[in-house]
């Protein structure tokens, strides 16, 4: 089995060999640790594409997420401008729109238009055909609720839940169809065997139960069903404490549904059993960014123990790591799953 | 009947009815209601009653926006009414408050900002994506007595230590206790940067302030 068929194995909720450990995006990381930023990359996807090669070969993951800390591109392409930042991931100066009416202006299309995103479409496509039979090539965008609340600001959007819910629903409809028109090609021309949805404001740091079920649940079943039908997997992650709706998690239909570092991994578990594979869930910051190997080897073996026997589970960090993480935590973390043992 | 305008004026607080807290606002000065007395025993219980219902997981970040909202229509009301004196000599401390550079992320520190204000505090914010030196002018124009700084993100939450640093090259360090938050940020962080105190969330930030105000120099 090679490392794309041990993950596609405990997304099946089999137990292979061994528990595969992989990064959640780490576009950041992977940009910093090979000396490169994100704005210079844009217009040169084979760069793109060598700079994640070789830092995948370098530290033998197993999944690559194409695009990771590009996801704001999808909305500065409709006209958004975009800030660079340097090692952090670029985010947009104003939100897209400030009424839900301003939708009707504009064009999905343009996303295709947009030389970011055919540098990120061709990257995938190269990186694809070097690794795509050994590894997991993904792409990555937000979820649609977050993409939602990005594209009409987060405040806005907050307010819109409770004041004018036709008004939020609008956005997270037009959101869904951004987010499938990113995925669209790749998946059609059978590129990427999996997409990667990062929904960070459907945290229930943010949003009740309720407004999940109403709201954000619905689009990402959409979405989801819609990669299934094109015969790809999908890996959802929800940021923050999302211990009041782990079940419905479970019913978005992903493969594989990654959790945040606040959840208890084992009460996960159990919620999950038998309907989806879980990944978590190593603290980035406090762990894998400030502590020891010898730390990230301690907390990576806790959520081993707590969740990797019977399968159906990946060791993941609890959310997206931060650009300087010190490489021999990376390989401290990898090294612990590929040595444990029920 | 100023107990009347008094407890609807606290519910609309707590329902985030901007337009209704406006208007109760205005009604209770037309009754020749004292602006504090409206603040002190409608806006302030009404905002803390949102944050008791957010801390035992009734309420989540919509509903504060909301409540945020008409807490703020209430004040534009009342605030020109105010006597100047008597409004300064009731100020608890003089806050200011701002996301770092880099960082765009309004809300949290915008809650914050409403729960302090709601509290007693004088509160300056000075807005997101801004530099340790525009803290520090903040720091001096404002003779502030509290810095809260906000980060949400792992790339940003270095510049929390670089505000402090600022402000001990400015020599202000010693007149002002820093208050650090944010989703990447945690009481280890702050103990580490030489932060006065970390708060999970904006009723914890509340807490805090009125603590290190009490703090012996």
């Amino acid at each position: 089995m090679n490392e794309k068929e041990k993950v596609f194995e405990a997304f099946r909720l089999g137990e292979p060999d061994k528990v595969p450990a992989s990064l959640f995006g780490g576009g950041m990381w992977t940009l910093f640790t090979s000396g490169t930023d994100f704005e210079s990359l844009i217009g040169h996807p084979r760069e793109m594409a060598r700079v994640n090669i070789e830092t995948n070969r370098r530290m033998g993951l197993p999944i690559i997420y194409m695009g990771s800390g590009y996801k704001n591109s999808h909305i500065a392409a409709l006209g958004a401008k975009m800030r660079f930042r340097g090692a952090g991931a670029p985010d947009l100066e104003e939100p897209l729109i400030a009424h839900a009416d301003e939708l009707e202006e504009l064009d999905i299309d343009d996303l295709a238009r947009d030389e970011l995103v055919q540098t990120v479409w061709e990257a995938t496509r190269t990186v694809a055909s070097e690794l795509g039979d050994e590894i997991v090539v993904a792409a990555t965008a937000w979820g649609p609720f977050t993409l939602a609340a990005q594209i009409y600001g987060v405040e806005n959007m907050m307010r819109s839940v409770i004041k004018r819910p036709e008004d939020a629903r609008k956005v997270v409809e037009f959101a869904t169809r951004l987010a499938t028109r990113f995925y669209e090609p790749l998946l059609e021309e059978k590129v990427i065997s999996m997409i990667s949805i990062a929904d960070m404001s459907s945290s229930g740091d943010l949003i009740s139960r309720r407004h999940f079920a109403e709201l954000a649940l619905p689009s990402l079943q959409g979405l989801i069903a819609d990669t299934k039908s094109k015969g790809a997997y999908t890996l959802l992650h929800v940021c923050g404490d999302t211990s009041d709706k782990l079940d419905l998690l479970a019913e978005t239909g992903a493969d594989c549904v990654s959790i945040d570092h606040k959840i208890d991994l084992g009460k996960a578990k159990d919620l999950f059993r038998g309907k989806t594979c879980l990944a978590g869930n190593v603290h980035p910051i406090d762990v894998l960014l400030r502590g020891t190997p010898a730390d990230v080897e301690a907390a990576s073996r806790d959520c081993l123990d707590k969740a990797a026997s019977g399968g159906g589970f990946i060791l993941m960090p609890g959310c997206d790591i931060p650009p300087n993480v010190p490489e021999e935590n990376v390989r401290a973390f990898l090294r612990t799953a590929e040595s444990w043992t029920a | 009947m100023s107990e009347e305008i008094l407890r609807k004026l606290k519910q609309a607080i707590i329902d985030g009815e901007a337009e209704d807290a406006r208007e109760l606002a205005r009604q209770g000065l037309d009754q020749g209601l004292d602006p504090l007395v409206l603040i002190d025993e409608a806006l302030t219980p009404g905002i803390n009653r949102v944050g008791e219902l957010f801390t035992n997981g009734d309420y989540f970040i919509p509903n504060l926006v909301i409540a945020g909202d008409a807490m703020k229509e209430a004040f534009r009301v009342l605030e020109p009414v105010l006597a100047g004196d008597r409004a300064q000599n009731t100020i608890l401390g003089r806050v200011v408050l701002g996301t770092v550079e880099g960082d765009v992320h309004e809300i949290g520190k915008t809650l914050v900002g409403t729960m302090l204000t709601a509290n007693g505090f004088w509160v300056t914010d000075i807005g997101a994506d801004k530099t340790a030196a525009e803290f520090v002018a903040a720091v001096q124009e404002n003779q502030a007595t509290l810095v809260g700084a906000s980060a949400l993100m792992t790339t940003t939450m270095l510049e929390q230590r670089s505000i402090i640093e600022a402000l001990q090259e400015a020599g202000l360090r010693d007149q002002v206790k820093v208050l650090v938050g944010g989703s990447p940020v945690s009481q280890s962080w702050a103990d580490e940067i030489g932060a006065d105190g970390y708060a999970e969330d904006a009723m914890s930030a509340v807490d805090l302030a009125l603590r290190l105000i009490d703090a012996p120099e």
